[in-house]
């Protein structure tokens, strides 16, 4: 009705661009007879029909634009005019206010519940931690130090040290854990219905909650959750206090424990013992989460008397110190006929002076608990001297451990491990090292690693509180701080109903004789099992209005959502708060300063991953027998899969961190390659491939573990479509499959998904071992040609022919089995015969792939599935970057500043 | 500390709010409290599944009644053959517009009819066991059990191929996969901070913050609030569950076994031990997803990792026979289940007795991926024994129909259901 009545001249287009279309095309098979599909096209003889099942004339829309309507194999086809002008009317249709609400439709509210890493996030920005709540599988095994997008500038070479997938890493709870989110039908794992909450997660939640307030070490870890559940009757703790000991010698720990790579020997270990690896993962983990690191022992004849206090400074901004006092005088030196396992100097004996060396170890700053708990140092061999070296470390309970070991005659080749552990409850307080059966005049060590833990001191038998609080009191103050954390857990602001339910916890677990801590832990956990924090949630509001804008807090909690994958920090909460973020200005240069957070890697490793699908990378198992080159290292260990993760993650972070254009995706005439991937690409002039590997696995890890930006000789490669990544992912184990990497790219770079095989075909001779007499494109063609299958083909065939020059893992090929390789094919009307070729008439339509990357980035934003009512908005930020050389921060401001993004949907919309 | 001993565990538990192995009483034998030895005894469902199909031509025996054939894949069943009742040739119909595989798993046991596609295009909705477990499962200390052995960690697929357990449309259920946390959930511990309290609040939080939202919203926080209140039932049930179980039946799991066959007969223990012990009522056991392709072991089988999917579309006797091992080797898993039931002792006669196993797939061939001519093995219950071939005459909700007759639901449609199959009840 309201659309009948909107105006002559717009029904009169409907009538004249779509309807004769329709009869001459389409009604054939979509009228009320045969409805093929399920397809009625009769239902609507006019425009006020359509705009009543709008829905269905997106789906029209999609099929006529990818010319999948009328069948391409269907002899009469609408001519070009009439097509674009059935396709305008019918746009013009999606985009016009929706009669039911009187406004454009932005889309039903939020509510969804977190996802397994945005829970993990949410939870560490909310106590502050600098590490992950439990260890997950979405967390990449990289280490993202290298990212920092506060510098405009992603230069090369870049270190990016990774893990072995699945290896652990310091988080606070390692041994707890949430299961995992599937991702939605062509979809992000965030869609609200993509995610359910039944009993079995939700006691999960409940229990992880419990866990994590009484995590051994989070006291250690939070000063937020300190301050939350500290007793206020209490003389404070002594919090971390910054160490003081001005005027004596200091070091700065690092976090690499003989980063030369030559300590062949362990003391104590008979053979090659991978207690050494260990050791220097410890001592990096423990650089990282700021409880050791490594006195790498550098300096220049520089003497440190006996008994002066030399400090190493550790732990976050380096407040802590490892105080060595040496009971002799110690020289930190070079010395010609040794190898340092850190640098070139070490550390020895005062030349004339008893090789025995006693260090006194304890700690400064930190906690009053804080301890060395383990340790470790190199014994240097020299060429020419040789002998028994023993070193004994003293704990402070009385007992102690000693370890000695034979060093041989050698520069380095004798260079041995010393590592000791304190045993449970006690700590390393001293260091004897004994050299007096080595020869020479000098016992010569490098690398002290240390590991500190709180220790439990005997306690006073009581703590006299200083202040006289009773449980009234005690009760104000909880609910106060309560107050405040919920205030951030819940992402908006709470009345005092709500602060009551949990300071009513506090109260309960008071009244049954539970210190102030543990009844605060209790109303904590709790504050972490409620619907309010597990969901993102906007109310209706009670105004009847058909949409309303978003509160400041909603948009915060959406552009943190969104950006960060973790809630609001302090400062875009101080802006919801204020209302600056509902003001334009102010919500872009917010959200400018949010993507130059380090935070906005999640962009890259919880975005990028999913909409390449890389998220399946890992699982890719290249057949070893025929694809060795994806394996090499002792056993096989080493793999292509992080490097490959870490190529792809690099352009993305490229384009997001130098704002280039997004069309750098589909076609760059750079990538990021290491020694592994250089070789593999064959490209031999770069300075990638220029590193040697040695063989050691240890040496060459960290070697593959070295990235350079190289320019690309030809546009073959560049982008994502081209990349070994993808193209792995979209491979069987044996042979490539033209399909699955014809829909990735339809999927992922278009966003049009093809639809899904009714009946499944099967490749004639599909033999693994390249023995078959017909290639793969051969055989897929005699299929295409089969009229049931040939409209989805027509779309899927040519990417995935283009691309059949590179094999299973990526690399170039000419020939499959015993076929030579026919890379060519037509797409968009342009003939091709390589990659690039097709890259080519890809980028000669860019829109197609913009608007399937804002489709993909805004419902990644909105949590939820694009309707047919958002095209107009992705039409918007489309233009918008358009013009602006297709910036990837347009893409964001504009993707945060739309429409649906700021508002919802108030009521119910009926269907017709 | 102050020394005032707690008032009750439950104080006890709420103030520490760490995990706590319950109290276990020794002067209670659990059987006292499971059921008075004169109660008949309740009647167990559970449903297996496998994925991709069965290879037919190894799969099907060619005879019907009592003396069909073992066929290669059915093999292990030869121990157990007079328990069984292998139904063949039941028909579903495919909904158009989603993926093949997609709905094999999520609507096998969905009731739904096809043309009823509440979620997106899906037809899922309330699935069998769910049904049941409404039913029977209310006095139970876990109304149902969702397994599955599926422990890849990339979860590259969407719901619809991890769990074949609905409790709504669009709303799966949340599976186990770690036979540890199974045993912990059945047998181990009263959850942390699971006290009343704590629930009584977060429950009113959730209260409060549905009053505040949409309709379509209200639906989707309810699965929280039925959460909470499940949850209070089963510590409910727990607590008098711990004060009767002497100690857990069997040695807590380390996590998921390296050995796929270890794993998958260790989710097969579990099952029967919270059926012995009445903690449950209804399981569903996934054993791999539909589709997923990724190669894994099958330790003992093959020395190498096999796709299983890939397989099926693979052309050749060599894939075909390999399809065949997959086969037999979770057949294999099903005739273990069945010795087991068998194995307990329950009122005249043994737990298989009261309790129905089924077996099967959404597809039969997994190559072209049709929606007819469904094998479903089942073993135990009220059933006629024999081979029953329906060449494709009858829907496989007819059999889901009967399965609801077996355990007193009066029902007369399930899905798009015919009606009962009486040549099955014995």
């Amino acid at each position: 009705m309201v659309g009948a009545m909107s105006g002559n001249v717009s029904a009169a287009e409907f009538a004249r661009d779509v309807l004769p279309v329709l009869r001459a095309n389409c009604l054939d098979c979509h009228d009320a007879d045969t409805k093929k599909g399920g397809l009625d096209l009769e239902r609507y003889p006019n425009e006020g029909a359509a705009m009543g099942d709008r829905a269905i004339w997106d789906r029209v829309y999609n099929q006529v634009e990818a010319r999948q309507m009328p069948p391409p194999k269907q002899r009469k086809q609408p001519s070009t005019d009439e097509r674009s002008r059935l396709l305008a009317c019918v746009d013009e249709l999606l985009a016009r206010p929706d009669p039911a609400l009187g406004a454009c439709d932005p889309g039903k509210p939020l509510l969804r519940r977190m996802t397994r890493l945005e829970y993990n996030n949410t939870v560490r920005d909310l106590l502050g931690l600098d590490r992950d709540v439990f260890m997950f599988p979405e967390r990449l095994p990289i280490d993202k130090r290298y990212f920092h997008p506060e510098i405009a500038k992603m230069a090369g070479p870049l270190d990016v040290p990774v893990r072995d997938y699945g290896g652990r890493y310091p988080v606070l709870l390692p041994e707890a854990g949430l299961p995992g989110d599937n991702r939605a039908e062509h979809g992000f794992s965030n869609r609200g219905d993509a995610m359910n909450l039944s009993p079995l997660l939700f006691e999960k939640y409940v229990a992880l909650g419990q866990q994590i307030v009484h995590a051994p070490r989070l006291p250690q870890l939070s000063p937020v959750f300190r301050a939350l559940i500290v007793d206020p009757s209490l003389p404070q703790r002594a919090e971390a206090v910054e160490d003081t000991d001005g005027n004596t010698p200091a070091f700065d720990a690092e976090a690499e424990f003989a980063p030369n790579l030559n300590v062949p020997l362990q003391a104590g270990f008979d053979t090659v013992a991978t207690a050494k690896y260990h050791f220097r993962m410890e001592a990096r983990n423990a650089h990282e989460e700021g409880t050791g690191g490594v006195w790498q022992a550098e300096g220049k004849n520089q003497i440190i008397a006996a008994g002066t206090p030399m400090r190493v400074r550790f732990g976050r901004d380096h407040v802590k110190a490892l105080r060595i006092t040496p009971r002799q005088d110690l020289s930190v030196t070079d010395f010609p006929s040794v190898e340092p396992t850190s640098g070139k100097s070490l550390f020895t004996n005062q030349r004339g002076q008893p090789k025995q060396l006693t260090l006194d170890l304890s700690i400064t700053g930190g906690f009053a608990d804080e301890q060395v708990v383990a340790m470790g140092a190199c014994v240097l061999s020299r060429k020419g001297a040789s002998g028994m070296v023993a070193l004994t470390a003293i704990f402070n309970n009385g007992q102690s451990s000693r370890l000695e070991h034979d060093i041989p005659a050698g520069g380095g080749t004798g260079n041995t491990l010393f590592a000791f552990r304190a045993p449970e409850g006690a700590s390393i307080a001293e260091l004897q090292i004994d050299g007096s059966r080595f020869s020479g005049d000098h016992v010569l060590l490098d690398d002290l690693g240390f590991m500190t833990d709180l220790v439990a001191a005997p306690r006073p038998a009581a703590v006299a509180p200083t202040l006289r609080l009773s449980s009234r009191e005690k009760r104000r103050v909880a609910h106060e701080r309560l107050g405040r954390f919920i205030a951030q857990a819940f992402r908006h602001p709470v009345d005092d109903r709500t602060v009551k339910r949990y300071a009513d916890l506090f109260e309960e677990a008071s009244g049954h004789d539970a210190a102030f801590p543990e009844a605060m832990k209790q109303a904590l956990a709790a504050v972490l099992a409620s619907p309010e924090f597990l969901y993102l949630a906007e109310a209706d509001a009670p105004t009847r209005a058909p949409a309303r804008a978003l509160t400041g807090f909603e948009v915060a909690s959406r552009l943190s959502a969104f950006l960060w994958a973790s809630m609001p920090d302090n400062e875009l909460r101080a802006k919801a708060e204020s209302g600056a973020l509902l003001v334009p200005v102010e919500l872009q240069r917010e959200t400018l300063r949010m993507l130059h957070d380090p935070r906005v890697r999640e962009l890259s490793e919880c975005f990028a991953v999913q909409w390449l699908r890389m998220d399946q990378l890992y699982t890719s198992k290249p057949d070893p027998q025929l694809f060795g080159g994806f394996y090499s290292g002792t056993g096989g260990k080493l793999t292509l899969h992080s490097s490959m993760m870490v190529e792809a993650l690099l352009l993305f972070e490229t384009v997001l961190n130098e704002d280039r254009s997004v069309l750098e995706f589909l076609d760059a005439d750079y990538t990021w390659a290491n020694v592994k991937l250089a070789k593999l690409y064959g490209l031999n002039d770069t300075p990638a491939a220029q590193v040697r590997l040695s063989g050691n696995d240890l040496k060459d890890k960290m070697v593959i573990d070295r990235w350079y930006r190289v320019k690309l000789p030809d546009h073959n490669r560049g982008g994502f479509m081209t990349m070994a990544g993808p193209l792995t992912v979209t491979s069987l184990p044996t042979r490539t499959s033209p399909v699955k990497r014809g829909a990735w790219l339809l999927e992922s770079i278009f966003n049009r998904p093809p639809a899904e095989p009714k009946v499944a075909f099967v490749l004639k001779d599909d033999h693994p071992g390249g023995k078959q007499v017909m290639s793969v494109r051969q055989r897929f063609e005699m299929h295409r040609n089969e009229p049931a299958c040939f409209s989805c083909h027509v779309r899927l065939d040519p990417p995935g022919f283009a691309l059949e020059t590179f094999n299973p893992i990526g690399q170039r090929r000419t020939t499959d089995g015993s076929q030579p390789i026919n890379a060519s094919a037509e797409w968009n009307g342009k003939a091709f015969t390589d990659p690039a070729g097709f890259k080519a008439a890809v980028m000669a339509r860019p829109e197609e792939f913009v608007r399937g990357f804002v489709e993909h980035l805004l419902s990644y934003a909105l949590g939820r599935k694009l309707e047919y009512y958002d095209r107009a908005t992705v039409t918007r930020i489309v233009n918008a970057m358009g013009v602006d050389g297709y910036r990837f921060s347009t893409a964001i401001t504009e993707i945060v500043k739309c429409y649906p993004f700021l508002n919802v949907r108030q009521m119910e919309i009926r269907k017709p | 500390m102050n020394k005032q001993p707690f008032h009750s565990r439950r104080h006890f538990l709420r103030a520490t709010g760490v995990t706590l192995a319950l109290p276990l009483m020794e002067s209670l034998s659990f059987r006292a409290f499971a059921r008075s030895s004169s109660a008949p005894a309740p009647m167990r469902t559970a449903f297996i599944y496998t994925p991709n199909g069965y290879n037919q031509a190894t799969f099907v025996p060619k005879t019907t009644g009592l003396n069909w054939e073992l066929t290669p894949a059915l093999a292990p069943l030869a121990k157990v053959r007079q328990d069984i009742t292998l139904i063949t040739g039941l028909d579903r119909a495919y909904v158009p517009g989603t993926g093949v595989h997609a709905q094999c798993g999520a609507c096998w046991l969905t009731s739904s009819p096809p043309s009823e596609t509440l979620d997106g295009g899906f037809p899922t909705n309330t699935t069998l066991d769910q049904i049941i477990a409404r039913a029977v499962g209310q006095d139970t200390m876990l109304p149902s059990l969702e397994l599955s052995c599926n422990d890849f960690t990339d979860n590259k697929e969407t719901k619809y191929f991890e769990s074949v357990s609905w409790y709504g449309p669009g709303y799966a259920a949340n599976i186990e996969k770690n036979p540890r946390n199974v045993f912990q959930r059945l047998f181990g511990k009263a959850g942390a901070g699971h006290s009343k309290s704590v629930l009584d609040v977060v429950l009113n939080e959730a209260k409060s913050l549905r009053a505040r939202l949409g309709r379509d919203d209200q639906a989707k926080l309810d699965e929280y609030l039925d959460s909470v209140r499940s949850t209070e039932h089963r510590i409910h049930l727990a607590e008098k569950v711990a004060s009767g179980l002497r100690r857990p039946p069997m040695p807590e799991p380390a996590g998921i076994p390296e050995q796929r066959g270890d794993y998958l007969r260790l989710m097969g223990d579990l099952i029967v031990h919270a059926f012995q012990n009445d903690l449950t009522r209804v399981a569903t056991l996934v054993i791999d997803p539909e589709r997923w392709d990724s190669p894994r072991m099958f330790h003992g089988v093959f020395d190498k990792p096999q796709n299983h999917h890939v397989l099926t579309h693979t052309k050749g006797e060599d894939a075909r026979a390999k399809i065949t091992q997959i086969d037999r080797f979770h057949v294999a898993l099903f005739a273990y289940v069945v010795e087991k039931l068998k194995g307990v002792r329950e009122g005249g006669g043994t737990l298989l007795d009261n309790t129905t196993l089924f077996m099967g797939s959404g597809i039969s061939d997994g190559d072209l991926h049709q929606y007819s001519n469904l094998e479903v093995i089942t073993a135990g219950g009220p059933w006629k024994r024999g081979h029953v071939h329906y060449n494709g005459q009858r829907p496989l909700a007819d059999l889901w129909l009967t399965l609801c007759r077996t355990v007193g639901l009066p029902r007369e449609r399930f899905a798009d259901s015919k009606g009962v199959l009486r040549e099955l009840m014995a």
